[in-house]
């Protein structure tokens, strides 16, 4: 493996369930040495999720845990006791970036707030993750993916305006949170190259989702409107629907942005009629009368295939996309193409797919393997990390400091 | 002003229009990097078309939307496309650490701006590019929204996840346009692994971000654990027996009761009714097949409450719930305030300005607004005069030709 972004970086990673090991993950695999590290009271909850492949079952055999923890390193530690206190710390001293999502207080409890650990070791960097951040009346808030939507505003505004709120599909704010994550860790570690200096970043997964959707807060903040919700509705774009298609709960997104790619979608209609129609010759005009080019779009869509109406539209410039799910994905040849996928082996659970970086770099090829199994690492950590002796780091697991 | 930014020794132009580029050069800005915004002479960056507008008053220099993507930028006019235009925008990226666009791929060639031609000029550019389907592979020229990444991407297949009838019902997008936003802080992020990367190489790279694959690896389990014999059409959020959006007096609450523990708690919160010790909702797997049942029984207890009250009761006992905000809601959150999570300032057309500030706290390099988005060509004398070595007189003829 050649030079990649975060090479020599070592990361201790006491996050758990989603958005802190996303990026972790994305650490990892550009190049950092992360540390995963469990208490053995209380492990990754996220090694109970489902589904497993038969036979298998926690801590290693889940494929959903194991997608958000490629290319990490496993070591527990009993924090309860004060000897495994006391290896944290060591290794916080040999480590670059400490990230945490602990409910507010607990580290400080266990001895570990920023405070104690830039005493311990001043140039680390240290994230702590939570629903709305470490300030302010609601600072011990507790919360998973759907309820981070729900207080943003997503839930409330995606949906269709005569039913009630609708909710976005999947994962959402975890991830979104942990881009901003991997950006903030890496600014500060440019800042420390430049001057030695760690410090301790806050980030609230709430508000890392709310600077997405600026529009709705800034309508009610200028004009008192209280936005609502609108379909896929645009602001001044249309046609911009997913329009039904050929085929069980088949669709495809048409997005038209200016009155050449109109033209370009009626000629792909066949409707050299509706080009020359000056009830819609121009944005204002069709974004009026939207509700009638939905079905005017909608029944000639309806009878087309989506891919190959997508390569038709896009043949000519119009911004269009079949509504692709996971199975879609797979086969999709330019992802494909572009290597955004990679089967990888873990000794339990067998060769799987697993995503890519999310992003390319030109100059660095990351590899991908599956993270270490659980506590697989302890050994090697207290030795050649940490300097004790095959026989002190043997103790140190079986007495359960390091299990 | 005292504290550094993070970034404050890098150089970044920006050359994007509308979103993503935008959004990501403004990040790299937050954090204290000079960012020069290059927009089209006369007309620039369509984005200050774009609404809200305050007291819906559009203009050129108040478009809210062009404000909150554009803060803490200097802003010059420039047309590419001449041939001094050309070399003036050559001689920028001379002195430049970063260049950020999110126009096509084909553009940037016909301009002779591409990458390859770039580095030879600057071997320590660093060049991001955000576009719809990446800048390289079988679909790079293929265009698209922000409708459109999502459904490319396959999260729109999934939205919303309350859909009754996935036939019937169709997808949607995420309100707003978040894919773009989003792509805007990964090709941020991604810039910062070039970034450190050079540190090592003294060399810049290609740095390539698409928005399909951003939406994708919002999902990254779901490739892996993909079960071709599974429908996962927005029929119900994917933690089935956890995710309970259920009606109050007033609106709406989310809960998440993930662990049973949560559960536990929050029928604890709700005063142990009787109903629930009913075999269909004790055990969690039959909980979660008798689910729509059991937050009809929920909401006996939440419309009884505002959701104001519900919340407040569930976080008591660390049960994971949070109102169903609308945008009123969320402005009027005093959290957030406290928090200091709004920025406000005035700019010369609009007047005060309420927007969403930083997405994260640093202590030692703080997040810092420092000066509102650019008029048009407003610091075309400060970039072209002290930085290009033109003179004034020059400034006059160059705005004649058009190319400033």
């Amino acid at each position: 493996m050649g030079i990649l972004p975060l090479s020599g970086v070592r990361v201790v990673d006491m996050t758990r369930v989603v958005a802190g090991p996303w990026a972790t993950r994305v650490l990892a695999t550009f190049g950092a040495e992360v540390i995963k590290i469990e208490s053995t009271k209380r492990l990754d909850f996220q090694r109970n999720r489902g589904p497993f492949p038969p036979g298998l079952g926690p801590p290693d055999g889940s494929a959903a845990f194991t997608a958000n923890n490629l290319n990490k390193r496993s070591f527990t530690l009993d924090l309860t006791r004060e000897e495994g206190r006391k290896l944290f710390l060591e290794l916080v001293r040999k480590s670059d970036v400490v990230l945490e999502n602990f409910s507010y207080g607990v580290m400080e409890k266990l001895g570990f707030g920023y405070d104690a650990l830039s005493k311990n070791n001043p140039g680390v960097i240290m994230l702590s993750l939570s629903a709305l951040g470490r300030t302010g009346p609601e600072k011990t808030a507790v919360g998973y993916g759907h309820g981070f939507h729900a207080f943003s505003g997503i839930t409330y505004l995606t949906g269709y305006p005569d039913k009630g709120p609708g909710g976005i599909g999947g994962s959402w704010s975890d991830p979104v949170a942990g881009t901003s994550m991997t950006f903030s860790i890496m600014a500060a570690l440019h800042h420390r190259k430049k001057t030695g200096q760690g410090q301790h970043i806050d980030l609230s997964i709430i508000e890392a989702t709310m600077v997405g959707l600026p529009e709705a807060l800034m309508d009610y903040t200028m004009n008192g409107r209280n936005r609502g919700r609108r379909a896929n509705e645009d602001d001044i774009m249309a046609p911009h629907n997913t329009y039904r298609c050929a085929g069980a709960d088949a669709w495809i997104a048409i997005g038209v942005e200016d009155d050449t790619q109109w033209r370009a979608l009626c000629g792909v209609m066949g409707r050299p009629d509706l080009a020359a129609d000056a009830r819609f010759a121009d944005r204002y005009a069709r974004w009026t009368r939207r509700a009638e080019l939905d079905t005017l779009v909608e029944g000639w869509t309806r009878t087309q295939s989506n891919t190959d109406l997508e390569r038709r539209l896009q043949g000519v410039g119009v911004p269009a996309s079949a509504v692709r799910d996971i199975r879609d994905l797979l086969e999709d040849e330019h992802l494909n193409a572009r290597g955004v996928f990679a089967r990888v082996p873990h000794p339990q659970q067998g060769p799987l797919l697993y995503l890519t970086t999310p992003w390319h770099l030109s100059e660095a090829k990351p590899e991908y393997r599956t993270g270490s199994l659980l506590a697989q690492d302890n050994m090697d950590i207290l030795t050649n990390v940490l300097g004790y002796s095959v026989e002190e780091a043997r103790r140190l697991i079986e007495s359960g400091v390091a299990v | 002003m005292g504290l550094p930014g993070a970034l404050d020794d890098l150089k970044v132009i920006d050359f994007g229009t509308l979103f993503s580029g935008p959004y990501c050069a403004r990040l790299l800005g937050d954090l204290g990097a000079e960012v020069i915004k290059i927009e089209e002479p006369l007309t620039g960056d369509p984005a200050r078309r774009m609404e809200p507008f305050p007291h819906d008053s559009p203009g050129a220099e108040q478009s809210g939307f062009f404000l909150y993507s554009n803060f803490n930028k200097l802003g010059v006019t420039l047309n590419p496309r001449t041939a001094t235009g050309r070399a003036m925008f050559v001689e920028l990226i001379r002195q430049a650490d970063i260049l950020v666009t999110n126009r096509p791929p084909a553009e940037m060639e016909a301009l002779g701006l591409d990458y390859p031609r770039l580095q030879q000029v600057n071997s320590r550019l660093i060049v991001t590019s955000v576009t719809p389907f990446g800048s390289y592979g079988p679909r790079r020229d293929w265009r698209g929204d922000d409708l459109v990444s999502f459904s490319a991407g396959g999260l729109t297949y999934l939205t919303p996840y309350s859909a009754e009838d996935p036939e019937k019902d169709r997808p949607l997008r995420a309100a707003g346009r978040q894919a773009h936003f989003l792509a805007g802080s990964m090709a941020a992020a991604a810039t910062m692994s070039a970034v450190l990367m050079r540190w090592t190489t003294g060399k810049g790279q290609l740095v390539d971000v698409s928005q399909q694959e951003v939406i994708l690896s919002m999902r990254s389990p779901a490739v892996t654990v993909f079960d071709p014999g599974k429908p996962t059409a927005r029929i119900g959020p994917p933690s089935g027996g956890a995710v309970g959006l259920v009606r109050c007096a007033d609106g709406y609450v989310c809960f998440v009761t993930m662990q049973e523990s949560e559960w536990q708690s929050l029928l604890e919160v709700m005063g142990n009714p009787e109903w629930l010790s009913s075999p269909l909702f004790k055990a969690r797997a039959e909980r979660a097949k008798h689910w729509d049942a059991c937050l009809r029984m929920v909401e006996e207890w939440t419309t009884r409450r505002t959701k104001e009250q519900v919340r407040a009761l569930c976080q008591s006992k660390r049960v994971p719930c949070e109102q169903v905000n609308s945008p009123e809601d969320i402005v009027n959150y005093k959290h957030l305030w406290e928090r200091g999570f709004f920025q406000e300032w005035e700019q010369p057309a609009a007047g005060k300005v309420t927007t969403p500030g930083r997405p994260f706290v640093m202590s030692g390099t703080p997040w810092r607004f420092q000066r509102p988005a650019p008029l048009l060509g407003q610091h075309n004398e400060e970039v072209f005069c002290k930085r290009l070595g033109y003179s004034r007189t020059d400034l006059v003829k160059l705005t004649e030709a058009r190319i400033i």
